[in-house]
């Protein structure tokens, strides 16, 4: 009877059999087990979470900060636009106006 | 030779060739001509076979009908045929001409070039131009020397490389600032204009000087500014590194085809930067490959004002006007009666420009090629319709145009140009209707809004732009913009729209 209860098992669904096998093994393991070691593990395995969310904080900081850094850069080159284009306008209102003292800020 | 209209919609295979550790490049010949070289480092493997994308430039000049031959580099077999038929009706030899008929090479770039080395009085003039151009710098302040490509040549045997283009010259500025560097950059720009030198600029420190004979343009001559931040020399496009000061004084001499230039002291480390390692052993294949924290640096400080300009400027060399009759988007613009100017952003030869004259509208038609505006204005002649040649890429001149324009409400057409600018400089083209529109100017756009078949990196009249990113920049500069409509030009598929003045 258990031998076609077997059968019929590894027919219907294939590689039960050895999952249910495994789970056992893995109890039998875990009882040989220091609570100790296991609680110390479990307190490793968290810090290392930890890390690796820090970690991609980081990495996610950095990633921001290099956009920032080329924005920064294409802000030098549009300042340097407006004040080429700025300062052409105001010396050609200058020429047309005559020469302005710089002293009294008088034309 | 008449005009030969390029192969618009077609879709070119790449070149693909069976790989090999040996295999270091490929020259491809056209007849007994060599026409193209590129290196394994622009290519890709595939199933086995190596694959090299096919370059603008030859899918722009090649007419005819026939087979190009690929050699390998570096031993020179031949180890594929490439059969070509661009006759449409003719049995004529295949061939590689530019627009004016002469025999053309492609560049590093991709792009159809003409050599100088082929013509010796030609080759005399572009250094002579690159002399006149090195004493009008000096009469600026500036101490140039001889770079790049003319460097290279005089340094390995006192000649022009042989698919040499233009001439280079270099100077190192005592700015201390990206900012600084592209202030004396403009102020050259005009210190040059003022003594006549046409001008074109690539960068905010890279200016190319082109020479015109008999209204036909000759050779240009590009210059590069570089400056010193710390320790590190930056020279847009390419350099960027530790080279010492007392290297780059240009107190050396090199002598190109027995005429005499001021050269740097000591040219090796900056070869050696420009060129990277066997910069001493000639290779046709040469492609720049800038470092991407040098690139990162140069694009961000100076910009990149080509914009795929000079592929319209090769492009406008064949195109014929009138093809396609006016756009959609025009077509649209004109059922509105309101009789104001029509701001025409990236007018091509002119075909919008010319339907709307006829319209009654006055018409200010703007583009960045040479070419399609001389053939626009000519088009244009006795319309009311005034050509600018003016590079919606540079923000500068963008700036410059709204401030001179003496326009209160226009209606702005900007079809088919969104697309093929650089992502931000898209706005360049909204600040233009911005400022220019009034409070009742209607914006029409036309954009192609998804890939067609034929799409290619190299050709920006396959690319497309999605509409939500038109919308999204229509609201950031205040606008709405309502009425998406579907239509096809040829191969491609349109979509027009309209935008107006959000009402507070």
């Amino acid at each position: 009877m258990r031998a076609l209860v077997g059968k019929l098992a590894r027919k219907l669904a294939p590689g039960t059999m050895e999952s249910l096998a495994y789970v056992r093994e893995v109890r039998q393991r875990a009882a040989l087990l220091d609570p100790a070691d296991v609680a110390q593990l479990h307190a490793e395995l968290i810090a290392v979470r930890e890390r690796v969310e820090r970690l991609e904080e980081t990495v996610a900081r950095l990633e921001d900060l290099e956009l920032s850094v080329n924005e920064h850069r294409r802000d030098v080159l549009r300042v340097a636009e407006l004040t080429d284009l700025v300062l052409t306008r105001l010396r050609a209102v200058e020429g047309a106006s005559g020469t302005v003292d710089r002293a009294t800020n008088k034309h | 030779m008449g005009r030969h209209a390029p192969a618009v919609d077609r879709i070119w295979a790449p070149f693909r060739l069976p790989d090999s550790p040996e295999l270091e490049g490929i020259d491809v010949y056209v007849g007994d001509r060599h026409v193209w070289s590129s290196p394994v480092s622009a290519s890709y493997v595939e199933n086995g076979e190596r694959i090299w994308g096919f370059p603008i430039g030859m899918s722009l000049g090649l007419r005819g009908t026939g087979e190009m031959i690929v050699r390998r580099r570096p031993d020179g077999a031949e180890i594929g045929r490439y059969p070509v038929d661009c006759a449409r009706g003719s049995s004529d030899e295949l061939v590689l001409r530019t627009g004016r008929g002469a025999d053309g090479i492609v560049n590093k770039w991709g792009n159809l070039a003409v050599p100088v080395q082929r013509d010796p009085e030609m080759q005399q003039r572009m250094l002579d131009h690159t002399s006149s151009l090195m004493e009008a710098l000096k009469e600026f302040g500036l101490r140039p020397f001889l770079m790049a490509g003319m460097l290279l040549g005089a340094v390995r045997d006192g000649d022009l490389l042989p698919h040499e283009e233009d001439g280079d010259i270099g100077y190192v500025s005592s700015a201390t600032t990206p900012a600084d560097m592209m202030l004396e950059s403009f102020r050259l720009e005009r210190f040059l204009a003022e003594r006549g030198f046409e001008s074109l600029r690539h960068s905010g420190t890279h200016l190319q000087i082109d020479f015109v004979r008999e209204g036909r343009h000759e050779a240009n001559v590009d210059v590069f500014g570089g400056f010193y931040l710390d320790d590190w020399f930056i020279q847009p496009f390419q350099v960027r590194a530790r080279i010492p000061r007392e290297a780059l004084e240009p107190t050396g001499r090199v002598v190109l085809r027995g005429v005499e230039f001021d050269s740097l002291a000591d040219p090796e480390p900056w070869l050696e930067a420009n060129y990277v390692t066997g910069w001493k052993v000639p290779d046709p294949a040469f492609r720049f490959v800038t470092a991407p924290e040098s690139a990162r640096r140069m694009l961000g400080w100076f910009g990149a004002f080509n914009g795929q300009r000079e592929f319209w400027e090769i492009y406008y060399g064949y195109a014929e006007a009138g093809r396609g009759g006016p756009s959609a988007a025009a077509k649209r613009l004109a059922r509105n009666r309101s009789g104001r100017p029509v701001i025409d952003l990236g007018c091509g030869t002119g075909d919008d420009a010319v339907f709307l004259a006829q319209q009654g509208r006055r018409v200010i038609a703007i583009d960045a090629s040479k070419r399609a505006t001389n053939t626009t204005r000519e088009r244009t002649e006795g319309l009311d319709v005034e050509v600018i040649r003016m590079n919606l890429v540079e923000r500068r001149q963008v700036l410059d145009f709204i401030v001179d324009a003496q326009i209160d409400e226009a209606d702005i057409l900007v079809h088919r140009v969104l697309e093929s600018l650089p992502g931000e400089e898209r706005d360049n083209a909204l600040l233009i209707a911005r400022h220019l529109a009034g409070s009742r100017g209607e914006v029409h756009v036309g954009i192609v809004d998804r890939p067609d078949e034929g799409f290619t990196g190299a050709d920006p009249r396959t690319w497309w732009i999605e509409r939500a990113e038109i919308e999204n920049r229509a609201r950031g500069m205040g606008f709405e913009l309502y009425g998406w409509r579907a239509s096809r030009e040829g191969a491609r598929n349109i979509a027009t729209a309209v935008m107006t003045r959000r009402q507070a």
